[in-house]
């Protein structure tokens, strides 16, 4: 075999494996909530609206306008919710639900705030998930992070919410513990963590809009089509239902409405029960419960002429069980259209 | 003449007699009635500032120096001891006391001692009214509180559950107790309470998800009872 047979060997090779590799590309999450004009992009195709219930896979980029927000889940439970102008692709991930160990969960923060709350991979297998941005690379070692990354500056910022994470670049690596942030810039080594709450307002403004963001879903594990489906049939029975309300008089209008909730309320009942076994096979597979977030409050600045701050949790302390209603309060609101709201 | 006339003063005298007694027995019943009345009226006055009081507690910090919080005590106590067959007064009591442990928690103080004395008040109450779905609801929710989980701690549930299971309030108390310490009920008893918690998915579904993530059980909370057929389910999916 001369050597143009065997570079056509080889090219006819890279060729195939191209093509497997595309064909075996599955979506590995759905989008569950929108807010707003966001877009969905795959591979070299132009990028289209995202709508709630479209299927997210590896390569996918989410791009999110100036007032617009969007939450992606994916089948082990991860949630990633992005905020307004903002960015992120799926670099590559792959649930194996029988050897976890041998999955992967890789995104990459392209511009603005990324919040992801782990799921049963993240809390079973921590070293299969990271998160790129600029020059840093975030290892997870627990549930609730938000990262903001402003190209133009290379600065990536990294508050925890719970947990910790492991904030690297090639300068060096700094563990970030709960209630604490820290910024890594172009190469240097991160900064010392301090408490969020002596935070630049910048950083705490976005960091508490990503705490606060609404009707943000479990960290468990589901079944994707059920899942993606009943998301989509719950804003398109919303959808129809705010037609309706805007135009009592026609019946026929009230009647699809009431039609597709009744649709939308199997589909919900049908994932709602796919969902609970997907959790019960992960932890049948030797699967670890991720931690749930609690619900968040906006994080209150340091008083004026504090000094510096000592670790705390961003979280505001819990309190014992209550009997009275609590709401949620600020953030933003993923009402509106396309958005599937449990309220 | 005169001999006619002394068996009639003596019937005379008799019947005064009589009438007096009757007269007399009247009045001291109205007395006591108006005795009783007003130490019923005493304790409802003695118990309506420390009630105000137990409603302040709620939405203020708390203060060691709040001298108003420590009368209250004071007030409910002779409310009580006016009105000792009053379950309002016991259970108020108990509220009191339990209030009182949130503040000790809230200032980092130690909370227990106020936490058994409100047991002791509710469990006079249960006495007195044993149909008080809240009133179950409140005992098991302060053996969650103490760690204490024994058969009363399943058994104060069940019964909440089996009472009240459509009551708002004792949904939210009961959440609080399933989705704090689940495993620690008695298997007959999950059930019941699980299904009280999920008959208030409709009205107050976002307090109960609030619930089950400060516990970390939003896992349970998908396993609710006809969660599929609430829009809660949104959450879950």
């Amino acid at each position: 075999m001369n050597i143009r047979q065997i570079g056509l060997s080889l090219a006819l090779a890279l060729v195939v494996a191209g093509v497997t590799q595309r064909a075996e590309a599955a979506p590995g999450g759905y989008v569950h909530g929108v807010t707003g004009a966001a877009s969905l992009q795959s591979g070299d195709a132009a990028p289209r609206p995202l709508k709630v219930g479209d299927l997210v896979q590896s390569g996918d980029i989410v791009t999110s306008a100036g007032d617009a927000s969007a939450i992606v889940k994916l089948e082990d439970g991860q949630v990633m919710l992005l905020g307004v102008a903002s960015a992120f692709r799926v670099t590559e991930y792959r649930y194996d639900k029988a050897k976890m160990g041998e999955s992967r969960a890789v995104f990459g923060l392209l511009k603005g705030a990324l919040r992801f709350i782990t799921g049963v991979l993240g809390a079973s297998h921590k070293e299969v998930v990271k998160v790129a941005a600029g020059a840093a690379t975030i290892g997870i070692r627990g549930t609730d992070v938000t990262v903001i990354y402003d190209p133009a500056s290379g600065n990536v910022t990294v508050v925890v919410n719970s947990g910790a994470v492991d904030l690297m670049t090639v300068g060096g690596t700094r563990t970030v513990q709960a209630g604490t942030y820290s910024v890594a810039t172009r190469n240097a080594i991160p900064t010392q963590p301090v408490s969020v709450r002596a935070a630049p307002p910048s950083v705490l403004q976005t960091a508490s809009i990503m705490l606060t963001m609404r009707n943000v879903p479990v960290n468990t594990p589901v079944s994707l089509e059920a899942s993606a489906a009943a998301v989509a049939a719950q804003a398109r029975a919303d959808e129809l239902q705010a037609r309706a309300a805007a135009d009592p008089q026609n019946g026929a209008l009230k009647e699809q409405a009431a039609q597709a909730q009744q649709q939308a309320t199997q589909s919900l009942d049908a994932a709602a029960a796919a969902a609970q076994k997907a959790l019960q096979d992960a932890l049948d597979a030797g699967g670890t419960l991720p931690a749930t977030a609690a619900p968040p409050v906006p994080i209150a600045p340091l008083p004026s002429g504090a000094g510096p701050a000592t670790t705390e949790p961003v979280l505001a302390p819990l309190p014992p069980p209550t009997t009275t209603t609590s709401t949620t309060t600020g953030g933003t609101s993923t009402g509106g259209g396309g958005t599937a709201s449990p309220n | 003449m005169r001999r006619a006339s002394a068996p009639t003063s003596l019937q005379g005298a008799r019947q005064l007699v009589l009438r007096l007694g009757a007269a007399s027995l009247g009045i001291a019943a109205l007395i006591a009635l108006a005795i009783a009345a007003l130490r019923l009226g005493a304790a409802d006055l003695a118990a309506f500032a420390p009630r105000r009081a137990l409603e302040r507690a709620a939405t203020q910090p708390p203060s060691r120096d709040d001298e108003r919080w420590m009368r209250a005590r004071a007030q409910l106590e002779r409310a009580a001891s006016l009105d000792a067959g009053n379950p309002d007064l016991h259970e108020a009591l108990g509220r009191w006391h339990e209030a009182a442990a949130l503040r000790a928690e809230a200032l980092r103080s130690r909370s227990d001692a106020e936490l058994r004395e409100a047991l002791v008040d509710f469990r006079h109450a249960l006495a007195l009214r044993p149909s008080s779905a809240y009133t179950w609801a409140s005992v098991a929710l302060l053996k969650l509180r103490l760690a204490e989980f024994d058969d009363e701690f399943s058994s104060a549930a069940a019964q909440a559950a089996g009472l009240g299971p459509w009551e708002p309030e004792v949904q939210l108390i009961l959440a609080n107790v399933a989705f704090g310490a689940f495993e620690k009920l008695h298997a007959r008893a999950r059930s019941t309470v699980l299904r009280a918690v999920a008959n208030g998915l409709q009205r107050q579904g976002d307090a109960i998800f609030d619930i089950a993530s400060r516990a970390g059980r939003a896992d349970l909370f998908c396993r609710l009872p006809g969660i599929g057929a609430s829009r809660q389910a949104l959450r879950c999916v």
